[in-house]
């Protein structure tokens, strides 16, 4: 499942409760609203009806005349009548219906089952109306007032009067058709709001997410492109959001050191290939040749001492190949300590270099006594040596081999080994793909080992001359 | 023939150049790739041997310039460089094979000789002129239907040589050129010389003479008498 849809299910599995739980608090506090209202009527209505209440010559009087007007007909299903129901409690516990209103038809209004004449509800309540639909009541037990003019008049009484003033319950209703039919309105217009809000909350957060995630599109369509062969792509930093610029950069730098590490490996497949198929040919050529029709003794010889010769030195390059392997993969890890370049550089010298006096070649060595490098001894070692091979190896008779030490313009300790090669090589650079000269297994070794103790190595061709250039650390003061 | 090997190993290029003399090959070797270039361009060779990975100037380079200048010698590539884009980029370069070390001695002299014989337009190894029948790729020739006959290896590469020009006319100087290498000492007559033995051990192995001397040109092998 992707993001998109595992954040629009999220979000709206979030929102909707809350779109559900607020439509439904709004409707019960709109229904708890409205029938408040209406039995505030109610009550009101029952406190009129219950001043109309005398008490005057031992008898209730009852003047509803004006008031009764109102609910003097049967509801006829318009919802607006009203009713009332009056009863005087006697002592003994029974009850007698004074009056009641037209519009119940004869009916009595009932009190809630669970309550009775001693336990009249201080609330409204449901119940049944007259014609079988449903109404809003009220209830009211009160004592009537007498009415002190009542002595001075001489109209008879309603009732006869008792002894003393009975109680009296007055029962009002409404019916709950406007109100039920409100709520109707009110809750089918909140459902469809709600389904609406839904479906547009689905919509908006489909879309808002779709636009917030384009750039991790635009990030995912970039790596996609890049090829599993193919390690020169990047990923445009530009417009990349500030949240995945951190990834996009890491992404470019791990890319970098894939191809820096492939390019290594190629090279480093390329000289080893070189150093081991070469001579494992030799041995091969000269087996074969010698075996191909009979030989001297004194030929034989020679065959099996260059098998031998060639072989030693497959074996020094297996284990050129194997630590320079070591090296770059950080298996063998330099030990930096303060080195003498000069004592560092002497017993590769005196193997490779001062011998070539004796081919006529010239060779000066003009770095100072007491040079401190920071490195690792055995490394900074294994580099000169390397170093003064290739120059041993390449320099013609009548050339030259030097050594010096030069640090103008630069913070770091300069050592340069620059012999004469034999001649012009033309217009042509070797193609190699390292933009290196004398690429060979031996200064891949020294190049990687300087890299290790934090230096460097280059190497140029330049007025005839082989120059290898090592920059390393001074000892810190 | 003569071939030209450029390589940089001192046991190998010694190997390649006996085996190949061994094999009757005229052959010069040089270890870089500014004397192979040098060599290729002012000697009119059969065939190169050339690796790639050489000091001076590459192997690469050497056959790029080759080809540009126009020189049509086969090339055989050598290189320890054995991936699919090497191997095509050499073969785009120029080269006309490619030889992956280690080798076969054996494989590298049949695959010389194949590249001289299309070089010479002959997709057969077999040459035949009148009743003389030339095997290059087994290096015997026969008369009729008779049996081998044993020539030196200078007198093989002078018919072989003759036979892939059968019916032109061939000069001393382009005999002496792909016959002798720069090692061997070659007398002013050398070549009368060697065509003089080649005649005496063809007529004696019962073949008519087929080879004819062209005066102040030099010698065309061809069964037809010249007129």
């Amino acid at each position: 499942m992707s993001i998109g849809a595992r954040l629009t299910r999220s979000l709206l599995l979030a929102m909707i409760p809350l779109v559900l739980a607020a439509g439904v608090g709004l409707y019960v506090f709109v229904h708890a609203a409205l029938q408040a209202r209406v039995d505030d009527a109610l009550f009101t209505r029952a406190a009129a009806l219950s001043a109309l209440v005398k008490f005057e010559a031992g008898a209730i009087e009852l003047d509803f005349t004006a008031e009764t007007s109102a609910m003097s007909r049967h509801d006829t299903g318009s919802g607006h009548a009203e009713y009332y129901e009056l009863w005087t409690l006697e002592k003994t516990g029974a009850k007698t219906v004074l009056e009641r209103s037209a519009s119940l038809g004869g009916e009595d209004l009932a009190l809630p089952p669970d309550h009775g004449i001693d336990s009249v509800p201080a609330n409204a309540w449901n119940g049944p109306l007259a014609g079988g639909h449903e109404g809003r009541l009220a209830a009211r037990r009160f004592t009537p007032a007498a009415d002190p003019e009542a002595e001075e008049r001489s109209g008879p009484a309603i009732r006869p009067a008792a002894a003393s003033t009975p109680e009296v319950l007055l029962i009002v209703a409404q019916s709950r058709r406007d109100l039920d039919r409100t709520l109707g309105v009110l809750g089918a217009a909140l459902a469809g709001a709600g389904a609406v809000l839904i479906v547009g909350m689905t919509i908006a957060v489909r879309g808002a997410l779709s636009r917030g995630l384009s750039p991790i599109a635009d990030l995912v369509d970039q790596v996609e492109a890049i090829g599993p062969t193919d390690l020169t792509a990047r990923i445009g930093l530009a417009g990349t959001p500030l949240e995945l610029a951190p990834l996009a950069l890491r992404t470019n730098a791990m890319l970098d050191r894939l191809a820096s590490a492939f390019a290594r490996e190629k090279r480093l497949g390329a000289t080893a290939a070189h150093e081991l198929r070469t001579p494992i040919a030799e041995i091969r050529a000269v087996s074969e040749l010698a075996l191909s029709r009979e030989r001297t003794p004194g030929e034989y010889r020679r065959s099996l001492s260059t098998v031998l010769s060639t072989s030693v030195r497959m074996g020094d390059a297996a284990d050129a190949i194997l630590r320079l392997a070591r090296v770059q993969s950080g298996r063998e890890r330099p030990v930096l300590e303060p080195v003498d370049a000069v004592e560092s550089l002497l017993p590769a010298w005196e193997r490779w270099i001062s011998p070539l006096e004796s081919r006529h070649i010239r060779v000066l060595a003009s770095i100072p006594a007491g040079t401190l490098v920071r490195a690792d001894r055995a490394m900074l070692g294994v580099v000169f040596d390397n170093l003064c091979a290739n120059a041993a190896e390449h320099t013609p008779e009548g050339g030259e081999v030097s050594a010096d030490r030069s640090d103008a313009n630069h913070p770091e300790i300069t050592l340069i080994i620059t012999n004469t090669i034999s001649g012009p090589r033309g217009d042509h650079p070797i193609p190699d793909g390292t933009g290196q000269l004398h690429a060979g297994l031996g200064l891949l070794l020294a190049r990687s080992m300087l890299e290790a103790c934090d230096g460097s190595l280059a190497t140029r061709e330049e007025n005839g001359q082989f120059v290898a250039t090592i920059r390393i650390g001074p000892v810190a003061s | 023939m003569r071939i030209l090997i450029v390589e940089d190993s001192n046991v190998l290029r010694e190997s390649l150049e006996q085996g190949l003399r061994e094999a009757g090959y005229a052959v010069d070797s040089v270890a870089d790739g500014r004397r192979g270039l040098i060599h290729a361009r002012t000697t009119d060779y059969d065939a190169i041997v050339l690796d790639l990975g050489l000091p001076e100037l590459d192997g690469l380079s050497v056959l790029r310039t080759l080809r540009e200048r126009g020189l049509l010698t086969p090339v055989l590539v050598l290189t320890a460089r054995d991936s699919v884009e090497d191997r095509v980029l050499g073969l785009r370069t120029g080269a006309d094979d490619y030889l992956v070390k280690p080798f076969a001695l054996a494989e590298l002299l049949a695959r010389v000789g194949a590249l001289i014989r299309r070089a010479k337009g002959s997709a057969t190894p077999i040459i035949r002129v009148g009743t003389l029948t030339i095997d290059t790729s087994a290096r015997t020739i026969r008369v009729g239907e008779g049996r081998a006959i044993e020539l030196a290896p200078r007198e093989y590469a002078l018919l072989e040589y003759l036979a892939h020009r059968a019916g032109r006319p061939v000069t001393r100087h382009e005999l002496e050129e792909h016959l002798y290498d720069d090692r061997a000492r070659v007398m002013s007559n050398a070549v009368d010389s060697a065509v003089c033995a080649l005649r005496a051990t063809l007529e004696n192995a019962g073949c008519p003479a087929i080879i004819h001397t062209r005066r102040k040109v030099g010698y065309v092998l061809s069964s037809e008498a010249p007129a």
